[in-house]
């Protein structure tokens, strides 16, 4: 014999306005709810069964062509009244699979509510992208919605006794319990976490609980909606990331423009003050300083151009970078020392070098790299000391990272960061010559090979530049 | 304190400027003034701040009566000096007059909230140059009044 516990939704049908019947196919009548009770004064297990029969033979009858039709029903054996009602059938198929049918009841003049309107939801409910489940009023899972089965790769249609619960993250139970506390609230309310995917994956969820209420406005339970915002979040994240980028690229391309042109006027300023000077000075008639004005000016055009050209040099390092090969440093740094060879011979210095790895990367960018900070350690010297530098390299976290190490004047701690920085000079031109962008191409060079580079040292103990190059 | 014609003191000024064509500059146009003015020059932030506080090769320095600060300087930058000038009990009442090429609104906005008593484009011409330094002089030491001390 089938039992009324095997029906699914039963807490949704015993607590449903309209009257309802469940039959098998013996025919037997399995079930009923409480509006069928108070509809015709009858009860399952209670001696109705020869009356419930009856109405159950009508109902089949009335509905053998159409699944709903007319009937008339008598109500209550005892004042024998007999009321006409409106009865459908619809098939049902219960948790042990068995087939049966469901007889609902509507008072004509009554609003034929909503087991169709019930129905309609499961159709939806099914439709929708969204992961959706239905709880009764004791928190117990009854509904899942086909977007769900598919989650955990249910293939069957197996709607009711999943415990959605096991498919939560092990680090989101405790939060998920925390939420679940909120129920007793009554109210709708969101929260996230992660669920595993039949694939074994987990999967960002946003869980959006809202409480169901019966016709008579009672708590029946809640309905959880699941999406699945992990690629949602993962291109959010992505383009987070790449707002990022280009803000700093932007913010570098402010920085860049000012100051350039702050650099670039200067020269400028010196080249006009100066050959005014000089024309004042020659209608004074006063020429005894005329040779040391034209000093400033042609200082100032050798400056500017030396300017445009590390200009050009650092816009080369992305603009005219080329493609990627296989280059033997070693080979690098004997082109780097011989465009040094002068200084190298001039101020005396001594290069050792261990062996250098072969790297993927830009070969002409990596002479300039090894040329660049040569040239530093040649020319941030104290006087009458010969340079002394060592170039060795280490391996660790898949990069390599050549040090340079030299004997020379040392940076304050202070300066290590803004070095690297564009047009920034630690001392005056009179003591050491350059415009301050040396480094500032270095480092892009670096950043375009995926490394890092950084500087160790003290005033009076020589520097260390590191750079790392990805292997 | 005065620096009206005829007044035996002789206003100070040090010019914090690390471009030698600029220093230069400054000495010919000051030379066209009326007021004999005694120029110190110190090229970076670092030696403006010992010389201000007369420390290392500093001892001997006397206390301007005006700073012209350029904000573009090797070591400390200009923005940092001002920052420890004002922050100093007693250099803080050395009016700072900013002198630089940076038209740039974060400059200017920030020389004025670390409290700088102006701000002055370098002009590009060296009459108009001259003019400005003029009108430095002209400004603070013929109109107005500066502390003791």
């Amino acid at each position: 014999m089938l039992k009324a516990e095997l029906v699914p939704n039963k807490d949704f049908f015993d607590s449903y306005k309209e009257a309802i019947l469940i039959a098998s196919a013996t025919p037997e009548v399995i079930y009923v709810n409480a509006a069928f009770t108070q509809l015709t004064g009858l009860m399952l297990d209670a001696g109705d069964e020869k009356a419930l029969m009856e109405i159950l033979k009508a109902c089949e009858t009335a509905t053998v062509n159409s699944n709903e039709s007319h009937c008339h029903l008598s109500i209550g054996e005892k004042n024998a009244q007999v009321k006409p009602v409106n009865v459908s059938s619809s098939p049902l198929i219960l948790s042990d699979l068995t087939k049966v049918t469901l007889f609902t009841f509507t008072r004509p003049g009554n609003n034929p509510a909503s087991i169709n309107d019930e129905r309609k939801f499961y159709e939806l409910a099914d439709a929708s992208p969204a992961m959706i489940f239905l709880e009764d009023k004791n928190g117990q899972a009854f509904f899942f919605n086909k977007a769900w089965l598919e989650f955990i790769g249910d293939s069957g249609d197996n709607r009711s006794d999943s415990k959605w619960e096991t498919y939560i993250h092990p680090e989101d139970i405790k939060v998920t319990e925390e939420h679940r506390a909120e129920d007793v609230d009554r109210v709708p309310y969101s929260y996230e976490l992660r669920l595993q995917k039949f694939d074994g994956s987990y999967r960002n969820i946003f869980v959006i609980r809202t409480p169901v209420t019966a016709e008579d406005g009672t708590f029946n339970g809640y309905m959880a909606s699941c999406l699945d915002i992990t690629e949602i979040e993962e291109s959010q994240n992505k383009i987070n990331e790449l707002t990022r980028e280009l803000k700093l690229a932007n913010e570098e391309l402010e920085q860049f423009t000012y100051v350039t042109s702050h650099d670039l006027q200067e020269p400028l300023r010196m080249i006009t003050g100066y050959i005014q000077l000089i024309q004042k000075n020659i209608e004074r008639g006063n020429l005894s300083a005329i040779q040391e004005f034209m000093d400033f000016v042609l200082s100032g055009t050798s400056r500017m151009q030396m300017l445009i050209a590390d200009l050009l040099k650092l816009s080369r390092v992305n603009r005219k970078g080329a493609p990627f090969t296989s280059v033997d440093l070693s080979e690098v740094l004997n082109v780097a020392l011989a465009h040094l060879a002068k200084k190298i011979k001039n101020t005396g210095a001594e290069i050792n070098c261990e062996q250098l790895p072969v790297v993927t990367g830009d070969t002409f960018q990596l002479v300039n790299l090894f040329e660049n900070i040569l040239d530093n350690a040649l020319k941030f010297t104290p006087l009458d000391t010969s340079p002394h530098i060592a170039i060795s390299v280490t391996e660790a976290d898949g990069k390599y990272i050549f040090e340079v190490k030299d004997n020379g004047i040392g940076i304050d701690n202070k300066f290590h960061k803004r070095i690297f920085a564009i047009f920034q000079r630690l001392h005056n031109r009179g003591e050491y010559e350059g415009t301050g962008i040396g480094l500032a191409v270095c480092k892009k060079i670096v950043e375009r090979h995926g490394g890092d580079i950084w500087v160790q040292s003290e005033p009076g103990n020589g520097s260390a530049f590191y750079f790392s190059i990805k292997k | 304190m005065d620096f009206a014609k005829g007044s035996k003191q002789k206003p100070r000024v040090l010019l914090v400027e690390d471009n030698p064509g600029d220093i230069r500059l400054t000495q010919e146009a000051l030379k066209e003034s009326e007021v004999e003015i005694v120029l110190d020059v110190v090229s970076d932030g670092e030696q403006a701040l010992d010389f201000l506080l007369k420390r290392n090769k500093f001892t001997d320095a006397i206390r301007p009566n005006i700073i012209l600060l350029d904000l573009n300087l090797p070591k400390k930058n200009g923005i940092e000096v001002l920052k420890e000038v004002k922050a100093h009990e007693s250099l803080k009442k050395i009016p700072v007059i900013v002198l630089t090429t940076s038209d740039a609104d974060h400059d200017i906005s920030k020389a004025y909230s670390f409290h700088a008593n102006c701000y002055i484009l370098k002009p590009v011409d060296f009459d108009d140059f001259a003019k400005v330094i003029r009108l430095i002089e002209v400004f603070w030491f013929n109109t107005v009044q500066l502390p003791n001390e």
